[in-house]
């Protein structure tokens, strides 16, 4: 009975609270339904945080009793602005519409039987810092978690809806801007129950980037075969421009998403194309992702690449986001050698006795620590590990071996790239190749032409990563070509450097000569002077478009050459006793510095009846970029009994020429006897003429290297300058009876009187002397002239 | 029969191939232009047997490369090749010409458009050369010694472009000479033909150091330049050779041949080059002994000499034979003012005549005046073997005083005068229109001159006729019946067409006039007038000079009718207009 009674009272109690709770609930309903904008403020002010401001202009709701238990709860809101500080949250939204159908007695059959979200304005939302520990899934776990929401949108009681959001802009919290627009659709249900959708983002790019996703989600796919979300992804920015077809298909324990369509890639002067096909199976344990791709324009300056096939596997590590263990690739690429074309072929199957195949394979494979890769490792961590192999070529004519190493780390937010070479290629017969270069009319230039041997270049070792971030890599060259006569052996250490582009390579090159003997042309002094360098003074082009002419490989040499002894470059030439020795040091800069001198080691010049001793002399190559050849030196000329010496200053276009002799004459006296082999007092007049038109000449510079040497070098007959042109004629006898002429314009000669040695002191004269009546005198007279 | 035919014809298919071609060498053809290797050419494109194995074969590409360049400095620019395995075919593509020359930075010192064989003239190196000392003489004529001067030649549109660095026009400032071995400075003051502070120019500097060596003073001498901002200074630096100077020749001049030529001359008699000259002279037509001497005593006016001089002589011409001896002493002076080179001299000569054959004195001793004046411009000594531009002239006076060795008193006087014109100013000139005049008289004092011209000695006698006045009539064929004349004017033209034909011949037109007198002051009526055409080929030993005339007379009249009117033919050597 007691407990009945208390039991009792319990019952009240809990009576009198449920109908003071139910009256409390029915007054505060009561009060929203007469003063809904009194409740909000109230809710407002005592309930939501400070910084949260929620306005509308319209509210209507209304709720309908359809029959038995059922209702329709209907509702619209006009102009609804939500407004936060923070996070920063401004969404003005023109118009909800629902209508949700409600059933108290079974709450599971609640149908919203159609809902519209309208919003003409730009909405805003600023996100806050990412969580600190985020929730550590697989890539597999996230989509099949993805996939799961899809898949319980199956329950989602919603049978129309039109969700329209013109631009919504979303900003991180580092403060980057992106801008999206939505709209999903259904108009109606269907079996297939159907989700259609569009989704626009807008990148916060310069230029800007936009994603345009237009597809549709079959929610009564999930549980079959058929592709359950079907999606055309256009994306413009990056460069990039493509338009791939995305399918994505649930599968029992895995999802499989496939992607085809054409991408392209412009950016300055690369353009690509791409059609690649690509599979994606992700299961529980990995990823399988297998990659076909037509590809059109990959830059290379030699190489084409026409396609790449690839394969990727990817392990997953349930619970958390990427495994440690390293994903597994592996990328075949066939690489066209384009740059053999059908006139380069058969040269070159003749010359290697080979066949050259349309392309060669390079393999690419490897292993990516994709862990590593996204995270911010604390101690320096193996990112990747690939090696690049090209399958070798062997002939006759050469042998080729390329292989590449990258081993990529990660330190934080640092890479630290470690990529090596192997490659080598040799050129097993210099002559073979000389045929077939001739053959494709390029130039291996005489006297080389003659040699044979061999080439190699190997490039093996660590690449390293110069100034930003450009890759070089080391090049050893060895050189051991010979004739019977001539010889040719360096060897070369070089870096060459690639930009991001490949459309610029620097080349450094450190050239040691051990041994370079090549024989000069058999040319005649005076035989004429070859016109087979271009004339500098005939522009083909303006200088500017000279300039801008585009090239597809710019190159760049920085260079450093070097003979290994003295004297190690050997000239052979008939006039050189033994040889022209010369010693080389030079060095220059991709702006086309220079430093370095080349010096020849003493030598003799003999050259018909004279020997000429070059006992120094010396060019410096500090500034030939500015076309200044700054040149020293000494010959040395026994005639008679003096020992006369040549100095040289000046540059090598416009020397300064001094001359000394031992025992000392006078400056006129020694050119005297370089001359004519006699003191000045010697002379006759037609010879003392010439040596004073040769002082003459050589005082204003109008005699250049070669002159001074022929002259020194031969025994002149006459020599006539014209100093108003700068002109000089000499004859020079180079044999007892033949006689041959350097320098032009005999004609221009002013001189009144003109001569031609017939012996020592006998001479044809032709001379011209005004009588005393001003009329003109005309002699042939054959003279002969002593004076004392 | 059929196989046989085919079987030549394959013989012969290269040599009909590359029949029509020109081969360069063995394996290099050209198809199309003209080209001609030098023989280093030849071994630098071709290769050669002679050489050791670097340079027997020439790679093709190499020889291409080559040819190309060859090719470009002769003005083909766009040059084509093709090769069939081992052989090479060009084709030379069409020549450039070039169109225009510009000039910059010349401060309007160069003319360019009378520059002439540039435009329309193919774009070789060697026309780049030709304008660059075109520039290079133009500027350093006209104040300008140390500028720089860049030449280039534009492919693309056949253009010439001289830049020239803007340097201040200079004048002559410091002199200074090396090598005079004690000779007095002042010596060159009769050599010199520009002052200190004049505008520079070259060919003034040029001309002193021809008159240095023409003299004989010097073996060598030029001049080098310094130029400090707008003064350039100057440096003669010299070479002074052995004072004596023998000579023995045998030669041929234009009158006479052979002839020997035996001379002795000291050209340093003492520190002012002070000179004497001794020459025996020995021709079929005339033979002579001379001594002269040029002696500069006159401290404070070292142009001025006193000269010495004695003349035997043996004339024979076809008019007359003497014997003839002259000794004198003159006052010279040469001095140059206003671009203008003056050579005078005058005094007494006592003469010894003998006429041997013809009219004229015999055994005769008398004594006269001399003065002779020779002026020209610098232009025309300095390219005086040229003729292209420029005058001359020359006054003498001669005159015997009755009462000093002479029976009477008479004078001749005679004034010539040359000009050129370069028609139109062109360089190298086109047109060179010669003039000249002559004028002779003879003037007698106490009575008229006809009246004793039997006795006149041969030089106050006038002949004309021939290469040095009118061309129509032979040489002193116009002699007045043997006596001479007392009167005579002349005037002369000859228009020359310079550097159009090859190998330096010149075509000349020429067109004489003149008058004469057979009394002093007075001119007979008759006009001889020459017309006639001519070739002067400018050789490197002369100028060979050849003229078809035919002489006319107008007004003709009872004096003239022994004179032929006839086509006269010469052919001269070293003899000018």
């Amino acid at each position: 009975m007691k407990l009945w009674s208390a039991l009792k009272k319990t019952l009240k109690f809990i009576l009198v609270s449920l109908i003071l709770i139910l009256s409390a609930v029915l007054t505060a309903g009561v009060h929203l339904w007469h003063h809904p904008k009194e409740t909000w403020q109230f809710v407002e002010s005592h309930f939501l945080p400070p910084d949260l401001k929620i306005t509308w202009k319209g509210l209507k709701v209304d709720l309908q009793h359809l029959q038995g238990w059922k209702w329709s709860f209907t509702g619209q809101i006009l102009h609804l602005h939500i407004q936060k500080k923070s996070p920063n949250l401004n969404l003005p939204v023109d118009e909800i519409q629902w209508d949700l159908l409600l059933q108290p007695r079974e709450p599971q059959k609640w149908i919203l039987r159609r809902i519209v979200l309208k919003s003409t304005k730009t909405l805003r939302f600023q996100g806050g810092p990412p969580p600190q520990e985020p929730v550590e899934q697989s890539p597999f776990e996230r989509l099949q978690g993805f996939v799961a929401l899809l898949r319980k949108s199956q329950n989602l009681k919603i049978n129309r809806f039109e969700v329209d959001v013109r631009e919504f802009i979303f900003t991180n919290f580092k403060g980057r801007r992106t801008l999206f627009s939505a709209r999903l659709l259904r108009s109606r249900k269907t079996p297939e129950d159907v989700i259609d959708f569009v989704v626009g983002i807008l990148f916060p790019t310069t230029p800007q980037s936009q994603m345009t996703t237009v597809g549709s989600l079959h929610l009564s796919h999930f549980n079959d075969k058929k592709p359950f979300l079907k999606a055309h992804v256009d994306l413009l920015g990056w460069g990039l421009r493509t338009r791939q077809s995305i399918l994505f298909q649930a599968e029992p324990k895995s999802t499989l998403i496939t992607s085809t369509g054409l991408v392209s890639f412009k950016k300055r002067k690369i353009s690509i194309r791409a059609t690649p096909t690509l599979t994606l199976k992700v299961s529980p344990q990995k990823a399988d992702l297998r990659l076909q791709a037509q590809l059109q324009g990959i830059p290379g300056a030699i190489l084409k690449v026409p396609s790449l096939r690839a394969q990727a596997q990817i392990p997953f590590s349930t619970g958390t986001l990427w495994s440690e263990r390293p994903a597994v690739f592996f990328v075949s690429v066939p690489v066209g050698l384009y740059f053999i074309d059908k006139n380069m072929k058969a040269p070159l199957e003749k010359s290697c006795a080979c066949k050259i195949p349309e392309e060669i394979q390079m393999n690419i494979n490897g292993q990516l620590w994709v862990q590593h890769l996204l995270s911010r490792p604390r101690r320096e961590q193996q990112v990747l590990a690939s090696q690049l192999r090209v399958k070798s070529v062997q002939n006759r004519l050469f042998s080729i071996q390329l292989g590449a190493h990258l081993d990529i780390y990660k330190l934080a937010d640092e890479f630290l790239f470690e990529p090596s070479i192997r490659s080598r290629l040799q050129v097993h017969s210099f002559r073979g190749l000389r045929n077939y270069l001739d053959a494709r009319n390029l130039l291996i230039p005489a006297p080389l032409s003659a040699l044979d041997g061999t080439l190699d270049f190997k490039a093996e070792g660590p690449v390293q990563s110069g100034e930003q971030a450009v890759p070089q890599f080391p090049l050893r060259t060895q050189v051991r070509l010979g004739s019977p006569t001539q010889t040719v052996n360096l060897d070369a250490e070089s870096v060459l450097r690639f930009d991001q582009s490949a459309e610029f390579a620097d080349l450094r090159v450190k050239v040691n000569l051990h041994d370079l003997q090549l024989e000069l042309p058999p040319l005649n002094p005076v035989g004429g002077r070859p016109r087979v360098t271009p004339d500098a003074r005939v522009l083909k082009k303006p200088r500017a478009l000279a300039r801008s002419k585009k090239r597809r490989l710019r190159m760049a040499f920085d260079f450093e050459v070097r003979t290994t002894k003295p004297g190690a470059i050997r000239l052979l030439s008939k006039y050189a006793k033994p040889y022209v020795p010369l010693s080389l040091s030079m060095s220059a800069n991709e702006r086309k510095e220079t430093t370095g001198f080349l010096q020849t080691e003493p030598f003799s010049i003999e050259y018909l009846r004279r020997l000429v001793h070059v006992e120094a002399w010396r060019m410096s190559l500090d500034e030939t970029d500015k076309r200044i050849l700054p040149v020293e030196g000494r010959f040395r000329i026994d005639q008679a009994d003096y020992k006369i010496y040549v100095h040289f200053g000046g540059t090598l276009q416009n020397p300064n020429v001094s001359l000394t002799s031992v025992p000392y004459l006078p400056q006129d006296q020694i050119i005297s006897v370089l001359l004519y082999g006699r003191t000045a007092d010697q002379l006759v007049a037609a010879e003392a003429e010439a040596a004073g038109s040769f002082a003459a000449a050589m005082a204003d510079r109008a005699i250049g290297f070669f002159g001074l040497w022929a002259f020194a070098a031969t025994p002149i007959q006459s020599f006539s300058y014209n100093p108003i042109t700068k002109v000089y004629a000499a004859t020079i006898m180079i044999t007892d009876d033949f006689t041959a002429r350097i320098g032009t314009n005999w004609e221009e000669t002013t001189r009144v009187e003109l001569r031609k040695r017939v012996s020592r002191r006998w001479m044809l004269t032709a001379s011209w002397t005004p009588d005393e009546e001003g009329d003109l005198e005309e002699k042939l007279v054959l003279q002969w002239e002593k004076r004392f | 029969m059929w196989t046989v035919s085919l079987f030549l014809a394959s013989l012969f298919y290269p040599l009909i191939v590359f029949s029509a071609d020109k081969a360069l060498c063995d394996h290099i053809f050209l198809k199309e232009g003209s080209l001609r290797l030098n023989e280093n050419e030849r071994i630098l494109v071709c290769g050669t047997s002679k050489a050791g194995e670097g340079w027997r074969h020439i790679p093709l590409p190499q020889s291409q490369w080559e040819l190309n360049n060859i090719l470009q400095s002769q003005g083909y620019f766009k040059p084509r090749f093709e090769r069939d395995i081992d052989r090479l075919f060009v084709w030379s593509g069409p020549r450039s010409e070039a169109n225009t020359l510009q000039v910059q930075g010349d401060q309007h010192f160069l003319r360019p458009e009378k520059k002439r064989k540039i435009l329309g003239y193919p774009l070789t190196s060697e026309k780049l050369n030709e304008v660059r000392r075109w520039a290079e003489q133009d500027l350093r004529s006209q104040g300008f010694a140390c500028h720089k001067i860049q030449v280039e030649a534009h492919a693309w549109d056949a253009s010439l472009h001289v830049d020239v660095e803007p340097l201040p026009r200079q004048r002559i400032g410091a002199l200074s000479y090396t090598g005079l071995e004690g000779l007095h400075v002042d010596t060159f003051l009769r050599y010199r033909a520009f002052e200190p502070g004049d505008i520079y120019d070259i060919r003034e500097t040029r001309l002193t150091t021809e008159r240095l060596l023409a003299d004989g003073l010097f073996q060598s001498a030029y001049y080098v330049t310094d130029c400090q901002g707008d003064q350039v200074n100057l440096e003669l630096r010299a070479s002074v050779g052995r004072p004596r100077i023998f000579q023995f020749g045998i030669g041929a001049s234009t009158e006479e041949f052979p002839f020997t030529d035996i001379s002795f001359r000291n050209a340093r008699l003492d520190h002012r080059a002070s000179s004497f000259a001794a020459r025996l002279y020995a021709s079929n037509i005339r033979q002579s002994l001379d001594f002269r001497s040029e002696l500069y005593w006159f401290i404070g006016y070292p142009q001025l000499y006193f000269g010495p001089r004695f003349r035997t002589e043996r004339q024979s011409e076809n008019a007359y034979e003497a014997l003839l001896s002259k000794a004198g002493a003159d006052i010279g002076l040469s001095w140059d003012r206003w671009n203008i080179r003056f050579q005078g001299r005058f005094g007494p000569t006592l003469n010894y005549a003998n006429t041997v054959r013809g009219f004229g004195p015999a055994n005769a001793t008398y004594t006269s005046l001399e003065g002779n004046l020779n002026f020209q411009n610098h232009v025309y000594e300095l390219f005086f073997r040229d003729q292209y531009e420029g005058w001359s002239g020359n006054l003498q006076v001669i005159g015997n005083r009755r009462g000093l060795g002479s029976e009477f008193s008479v004078d001749r006087y005679d004034l010539n005068f040359k000009y050129l014109w370069n028609l139109g100013a062109y360089s190298p000139p086109l047109l060179v229109l010669g003039t000249r005049f002559q004028g002779s008289m003879v003037l007698a004092r106490e009575q008229e001159a006809q009246n004793i011209r039997d006795a006149l000695p041969l030089e106050y006698r006038i002949f004309y006729g021939g290469d040095d006045n009118l061309r129509g009539f032979a040489r002193k064929s116009l002699n007045n019946r043997g006596l001479g004349y007392l009167t005579a004017v002349y005037l002369g033209f000859e228009l020359r067409l310079v550097e159009q034909l090859p190998h330096r011949l010149q075509p000349l037109l020429l067109w004489d006039l003149g008058r004469m007198g057979d009394q002093a002051r007075a001119l007979d009526p008759p006009v001889f007038i020459s017309e006639g055409v001519g070739l002067r080929w400018a050789t490197i030993f002369g100028s060979l000079r050849g003229s078809i005339a035919r002489g006319r007379i107008w007004s003709g009249d009872q004096s003239t009718q022994d004179y032929a009117q006839q086509w006269i033919y010469f052919l001269s050597y070293g003899q000018e207009f």
